[in-house]
């Protein structure tokens, strides 16, 4: 089954697009979405779990135009890590991993996967040990780990990941990008966008290409990380080899151009 | 990841039944304060008078059951049931209403200087009431301030609202303005006033409860009722919203339909609230910050409890402002404030208030 279609969508904000065009599929499978800051990978998470309403083209989620599902049905077929969380007053790691079952409760009565849901969750990533601790008193590397438990309690199929190792040390962010792969191995379907070139390579089933909201190459790490694709967007020169370990491309920037145009753009 | 294997946390008590051992201990302390109060005034009247009174009243209001426990002086029996009890009711039933407001709109906000008047509902109130005893309009007080507060609430939520969104700061900023200019508007009208009805100004923006009886009980309980179902019904989805707009609705929240219902209901019930007892305030500020340093952030627990501190905080303060000065009484706003604003300020040095 396609989890996850986008078809041609463009997204414009403030009059500018952001997206253009761009059309992606994801089955079963880690798919990472990179590129420089500002291409519009956060923009394309957004469209796909229906925050932003493309002004072209479609997101299809589970086979539905997702802008036609509820929230509450979205969130039963998405799961959306975000970067960073603002979570206001002092909740509990457990209760900030329980609002992940949201979508499936019903008011005042309860959820029976409830407590399994959020128990096995927390011990997937770790944060058991700290459940009743507050929010606020745990590290950001931590609290990253918080998120994703509470992604997994929510149990939909597919997980949107934004740039899920940006607050993690070099040891962590592999460790969270091979419990993702081990997600995804047992069936589930993500989509992350990573700032990473090689983790992204080395973790991911396909990437995504984007450069200034269009999808310049799609596929596998190695046909879409060429010295000749990574130089054109990047706009710096590069080598590309295969890692000694991995065996995955491992990129490596050589400098800037000369017209220093390495391109740093905000707003991602 | 590493296995660290452990329970902790999971034999803590579910959130229901916390919030029914919360509600049933606080239920009690309100009926007991309730009772308490009633003994207050120029008239010695015992717990145990009190309490049997009250129990006759009840059971006698069931049909076909009946209760004679109370034997001694029929006056007794009048003040309390058409005096005393009456006022300490609306003081509870206020309480309930401003700390279930407040309790949502410092979620709503994230905000912990919101209170239940942040959309501009107590000033809206008080141009009503100040209008009809100025300009001696043939309109009851509490009328013109109910319609007075939902008419501003309305206008700040209009104002607000672009192209469907309503961004939060800008209901805040509205709401202060608004606030600010209608103010300016009570001043004028208290200025052209003559000295009477300036006093009578005066001491309904004070807050009291002064001559309340049941015809205010039973326009006051019907929304208050309705408001706080519809907010304990979404106290979940504001626990979500907590996380932010976009977040929350990737966790299944309508982010526009929660928001509306919320403020539209927090303004209901506080504008039921001013318009009978006029604007008494730090209620709906103080208690549900106190009340969440107890219980925790969760607003399924924090409404309710709140709400029923609230009609504790109210009811006290009420029987200190009947019971503090001889011959007369001060405005309950006074005592609210005063009882209030160092509890306030010694929380905000001493406990942890919790980060917004």
């Amino acid at each position: 089954m396609t989890r996850v279609r986008v078809d041609g969508v463009g997204v414009k904000l403030a009059g500018e697009y952001v997206l253009e065009d761009v059309t992606a599929t994801a089955q079963d499978g880690f798919v990472g979405v990179v590129g420089p800051n500002g291409a519009g990978k956060t923009t394309l998470l957004r469209t796909i779990n229906g925050v932003l309403d493309p002004d072209e083209g479609t997101a299809y989620v589970g086979g539905d135009d997702v802008t036609s599902l509820s929230s509450r049905e979205t969130a039963r077929r998405v799961a959306t890590l975000p970067q960073e969380t603002d979570v206001s007053f002092d909740f509990t790691v457990e209760e900030v991993v329980r609002m992940g079952r949201h979508p499936h409760a019903s008011r005042f009565g309860g959820d029976a996967d409830e407590k399994r849901a959020v128990r096995e969750s927390m011990q997937r990533v770790d944060v058991a040990r700290f459940a009743d601790r507050s929010v606020h008193e745990i590290s950001g590397g931590e609290r990253q780990r918080v998120l994703l438990a509470r992604c997994l309690a929510q149990d939909a199929p597919l997980l949107l990941l934004d740039e899920p190792t940006a607050s993690l040390d070099v040891a962590r962010a592999v460790e969270t990008l091979s419990l993702v792969r081990s997600l995804v191995d047992e069936g589930r379907t993500v989509v992350a966008a990573i700032h990473d070139l090689d983790l992204a390579a080395r973790f991911c089933d396909e990437l995504v290409l984007l450069d200034d909201g269009e999808a310049v190459s799609s596929g596998s790490p190695e046909g879409v990380l060429t010295e000749t694709n990574v130089e054109a967007v990047f706009g710096a020169p590069v080598r590309v080899d295969e890692h000694p370990v991995t065996g995955a491309p491992q990129v490596t920037v050589l400098g800037t151009t000369a017209d220093g145009g390495s391109p740093n753009r905000d707003g991602d | 990841m590493a296995g660290h294997e452990t329970t902790v946390g999971y034999a803590k008590a579910s959130v229901r039944s916390r919030t029914f051992l919360w509600c049933a201990s606080l239920s009690v302390a309100l009926v007991a304060s309730v009772v308490t109060a009633s003994t207050v005034g120029a008239v010695d009247i015992s717990y145990a008078s009190v309490a049997s009174i009250v129990a006759d009243a009840v059971v006698n209001a069931v049909p076909y059951l009946s209760s004679d426990l109370y034997t001694g002086p029929e006056a007794h029996r009048t003040i309390i049931m058409n005096v005393r009890l009456p006022r300490v009711v609306v003081g509870a039933v206020v309480g309930f209403a401003l700390s279930a407001a407040g309790a949502v709109m410092q979620g709503f906000f994230r905000n912990p200087m919101a209170d239940p008047s942040i959309v501009g509902v107590s000033s809206g109130a008080a141009v009503g009431a100040v209008a009809v005893i100025v300009f001696a309009l043939p309109v009851g007080v509490g009328t013109a301030a109910f319609v007075g507060a939902l008419a501003t609430a309305a206008t700040v939520y209009s104002i607000a609202t672009k192209n469907g969104r309503t961004g939060v700061a800008t209901l805040l900023l509205a709401g202060v303005a608004v606030q600010t200019f209608l103010s300016a508007v009570v001043s004028y009208m208290m200025y052209i006033s003559d000295d009477q009805s300036l006093r009578s100004a005066v001491y309904w923006m004070m807050g009291n409860m002064l001559y309340k009886g049941w015809s205010d009980v039973v326009a006051l309980v019907p929304p208050v009722a309705v408001g706080f179902v519809v907010l304990v019904y979404y106290a979940r989805d504001l626990n979500v919203l907590l996380l932010g707009e976009e977040e929350a609705r990737t966790l299944g929240v309508e982010p526009r339909r929660t928001k509306l219902v919320l403020l539209a209901v927090s303004s209901l019930v506080t504008a039921a609230a001013v318009s009978v007892a006029g604007v008494i305030g730090f209620v709906g500020l103080v208690v549900p910050h106190a009340v969440r340093l107890v219980v925790g952030p969760d607003h399924r627990i924090l409404v309710p409890t709140s709400s029923l501190a609230g009609g504790i905080f109210l009811v006290s303060a009420d029987a200190i402002a009947r019971s503090t000065v001889t011959g007369g009484e001060l405005p309950v706003g006074i005592v609210t404030a005063l009882v209030g604003v160092p509890f306030f300020l010694y929380l905000l040095r001493d406990r942890k208030v919790h980060e917004l």
